[in-house]
């Protein structure tokens, strides 16, 4: 510890020892220990490591005060990174429309606008061609996997909530909302890493929820359609190009007490 | 970095410092036992990005900023339940290191010191004081410029002494 004087040292121990418990305590509890050492077996069986990023940030302060004060100039007249293009998925297209069996998979067969299949969204939303999925498929988790494995969330936040609003027995919504809606969550868990970043002065917290919000600005989904056509949408999540006002607007309108399923499972 | 050198990485890792990570997660929150889901959630995120890890001694205030989110969301009511915790939340739901009576310890005073300080303010202390930290390393921790650190630990550690002087007067 730094040097203080003989009061702050004692009023340290004193804190020191009304801690709840003290790591030694739980590090001589075999049982504990027992069950830590099963808690790691079911995490490593359970998923799998990522490879490592390409892009890494340096902390701030380790930045060269040139470097720093460059880059914080570029975010403020660029208004926001543009390092990549908004992503493009492709949904999966159906082999023949009509043929998914019923209660095997999440595909239907049945798109756009069809009777018992009218979308239902807010005001200003549209349903457009694309396939209706069954919300309670079993393989429908794992779809969802492979679309959010490509969109990291910020540290501590999970994918939970939004199933939680999406897997519902019996319902059904459309593949591009679906889609859509991952995009939307992820843009939300990054603008309020983003605005945490804000307001405890984190640069480079704020800067890699830039970067991430940078990917999830705009999002296009294209997908088979009825017959032979395709479903081709683009959305704009964060309008503007991604500055400070722009995703503040965007967390309060959308993220938090304000977030919405883009349509209703129906 | 193969599969199993970011296996034997994680391992490592994780033998020198889950019961470090645990005590720091079951140190600030209630009912403490929440610590096992916490702790199930900071080990998922941080095997998913073992190989994103900081090299050295920068691994253990790594994990530290990784359970500083997971508990911030928790604060925000979004904490997932985790199976693989079950037991270990069963455990620590028993454990006599866990639960005991502050007014019966004397310690009493010295929570009521800190519930009066700003969040900020406690979390410099108890980094300090429950963790062990450094200035140098509470400013990894929390993603800060080391010498803002060092000036508001010294701020806080004289609204501590201010608030554990109150304490003191309260007749019991």
């Amino acid at each position: 510890m730094h040097p203080h004087d003989h009061g702050d040292e004692a009023d340290l121990r004193r804190v020191a020892g009304a801690a709840r418990v003290a790591d030694r305590d739980l590090a001589a509890d075999a049982r504990l220990r027992a069950l830590l050492d099963e808690l790691h077996d079911g995490v490593t069986a359970a998923g799998r490591p990522r490879a490592r990023r390409s892009l890494r940030l340096p902390a701030p302060h380790r930045l060269a005060p040139v470097l720093a004060a460059a880059l914080t100039v570029a975010l403020v007249l660029g208004g926001g990174l543009a390092l990549r293009q908004s992503r493009t998925d492709r949904a999966p297209d159906a082999t023949s429309s009509g043929t998914a069996q019923p209660g095997r998979t999440f595909r239907t067969g049945v798109f756009g606008s069809a009777p018992g299949f009218e979308f239902r969204g807010r005001p200003g939303e549209h349903g457009d061609g694309s396939e209706w999925v069954r919300l309670d498929a079993p393989d429908l988790p794992a779809y969802l996997g492979a679309l959010q494995a490509s969109r990291p969330l910020p540290p501590g936040a999970s994918w939970e909530p939004l199933h939680r609003q999406l897997l519902l027995p019996g319902k059904h919504v459309q593949m591009s909302y679906l889609h859509l809606d991952v995009i939307r969550y992820a843009a939300c868990q990054w603008a309020e890493a983003w605005w945490d970043g804000q307001r405890a002065h984190r640069t480079e917290s704020v800067l890699r929820a830039h970067l991430a919000l940078d990917r999830l600005r705009t999002y296009r989904f294209v997908g088979p359609g009825r017959g032979n056509s395709r479903a081709d949408r683009s959305y704009t999540i964060i309008r503007g190009a991604g500055a400070r006002l722009e995703i503040q607007r965007y967390r309060n309108e959308s993220c938090g007490a304000r977030w919405r399923l883009t349509g209703t499972p129906r | 970095m193969s599969r199993d050198l970011l296996a034997q990485r994680y391992e490592h890792v994780y033998r020198a410092h889950s019961a470090a990570i645990l005590g720091y997660l079951a140190r600030r929150t209630e009912p403490p036992e929440d610590a096992a889901d916490l702790a199930a959630e900071v080990f998922t995120v941080a095997w998913r990005r073992v190989a994103d890890m900081p090299p050295g001694d920068e691994t253990r205030l790594w994990l530290y900023g990784v359970a500083r989110n997971v508990l911030a969301n928790h604060r925000r009511g979004r904490t997932r339940r985790h199976r693989l915790a079950d037991r270990l939340r069963e455990h620590l739901s028993r454990s006599p290191h866990l639960h005991h009576d502050d007014d019966h310890d004397g310690t009493a005073p010295v929570h009521a010191a800190l519930a009066a300080l700003p969040e900020r303010d406690r979390e410099l202390i108890a980094l300090t004081a429950w963790e062990g930290m450094t200035p140098a390393e509470i400013a990894v921790v929390l993603d800060a410029d080391p010498a803002t650190v060092r000036s508001r630990l010294s701020r806080a550690r004289a609204r501590l002494r201010a608030a554990l002087a109150d304490q003191d007067r309260v007749p019991c």
